[in-house]
């Protein structure tokens, strides 16, 4: 467990007759960027709130550097940070005003990295916060957390509102802040192009559930389109690959199959035969597989890629 | 070092990496002895994990074009049965066997491709 920053098993989180979470279990690797992909109420947020201890879960247990959210000791609250939609400072406040209660508040706030985060997307200290547009409020909140030096980064949609280059300023920062302090970081977001660049890991999250959670590298490495007439994969490959998705485009059967080692693309092709096409696939096609085509047996098998 | 990353072709990091350092040794542009940056160098640079640049050291080490000096660095090493020349054919035999596979799905047979390589290779400026 000592290498993992998170932990969560079984994690449950009704509310009302809703639920949010439905059995999540996540582990997160110190010293890596988990992004969590899916649709608006996949619960991605009620993770993030319950990891903060904003909520209790339901059922299951949640473990944060390794001490229960539910009780999360002083000195973790101190090494954790959160940015997220539900906790932004009051209209009137400054940056310079932001910095000066977060020095207080943290002692390993690094007030010049902050002002030198300001400075680099060209923000006075002295604009109230109110007067900031979205992106710039993001900035803020986003340069305030890793000022912390935070052992563990919690960002919700941090990327939400900022252009292209801010994106990816405000990423390269965060990849910075993990390899520099062997912090980990769990992000949310819609933008998959921006996952593709940062995650480690990736966790695609629908109903409460992780359909598929891995290293983003394992998924490129065995993860594959393939397009054939037929649509039937030839027996012998039934227990070297997995199927995550069918569908017909165009006429033609797409399956996408995740490779369980011990077979390169030239020995898939071969057991395919010539008219199959093998591809790559990017995480944007694999997610809009999953969320259109996705398969009873996939939820079934929880982790995915473990 | 300049590296060109395509973090969305689904080919993984790691291995972009491995092939981007292998054409440079191919084409000469790395030497034997040359130092590689340091893990941590490439991965700041990168903006990526250094899990991931060690991957592709480790990868390169068995592939027998470098090898790491522990305290010292990264050093290309190309006489573990690897020249450049040896890399450099290996790399076109890849990119034959992708062609001739493509060509074999257009239903072109083996000799209609000799051929059309044949041709657009005279088409091009004489080697000196």
């Amino acid at each position: 467990m000592s290498d993992h920053a998170v932990r969560t098993v079984e994690l449950r989180r009704d509310f009302g007759t809703v639920r949010a979470l439905d059995g999540l279990s996540l582990e997160v690797s110190k010293g890596t960027i988990l992004t969590l992909l899916g649709p608006n109420g996949a619960g991605k947020t009620t993770l993030l709130r319950i990891l903060m201890g904003l909520i209790e879960p339901t059922n299951g247990q949640a473990f944060v550097l390794g001490s229960s959210a539910r009780s999360q000791p002083a000195g973790v609250a101190g090494r954790v940070a959160y940015v997220g939609d539900r906790c932004e400072p009051p209209d009137w406040a400054t940056p310079a005003l932001l910095e000066g209660v977060q020095a207080g508040a943290s002692r390993s706030f690094d007030r010049a990295l902050f002002r030198e985060c300001c400075k680099r997307r060209g923000l006075s200290l002295k604009r109230p916060y109110g007067a900031l547009s979205k992106g710039q409020r993001r900035w803020v909140l986003t340069s305030l957390a890793l000022a912390c030096r935070p052992e563990l980064v919690l960002l919700d949609e941090p990327a939400d509102g900022l252009d292209p280059a801010a994106r990816k300023a405000l990423y390269d920062a965060l990849r910075g802040h993990v390899n520099e302090c062997e912090a980990t970081a769990i992000v949310t977001t819609h933008v998959i192009a921006d996952i593709e660049r940062i995650a480690d890991d990736v966790a695609i999250m629908m109903a409460g559930r992780a359909v598929l959670h891995g290293p983003l590298e394992d998924l490129r490495d065995r993860v594959r389109q393939v397009e054939m007439s037929g649509g039937i994969l030839p027996p012998e490959l039934s227990d070297q690959v997995s199927v995550l998705g069918r569908a017909r485009l165009g006429g033609a059967s797409v399956v996408w199959i995740k490779n369980n080692g011990g077979l390169d693309d030239d020995g898939l092709r071969r057991l395919l035969g010539p008219d199959a096409t093998v591809r790559n696939v990017g995480l944007e096609t694999l997610y809009l597989a999953i969320a259109e085509h996705q398969p009873a047996a996939l939820a079934e098998s929880g982790k995915g890629l473990e | 070092m300049y590296l060109h990353l395509d973090h969305h072709s689904g080919e993984p990091i790691y291995r972009q990496i491995v092939e981007a350092i292998k054409y440079q040794v191919a084409s000469g542009r790395l030497a034997q002895e040359d130092r590689l940056p340091s893990i941590r160098t490439l991965a700041e640079e990168l903006k990526i994990n250094p899990r991931t640049v060690v991957k592709a050291y480790e990868e390169l080490q068995h592939a027998g074009l470098v090898v790491m000096r522990h305290g010292q660095g990264v050093f290309v090493s190309v006489n573990h049965g690897a020249t450049p020349q040896s890399v450099r054919q290996k790399a076109i035999a890849d990119m034959a066997r992708r062609m001739l596979a493509e060509a074999s799905r257009l239903g072109a047979p083996k000799a209609e491709v000799l051929r059309i390589i044949e041709s657009e290779a005279n088409k091009m400026e004489p080697e000196q």
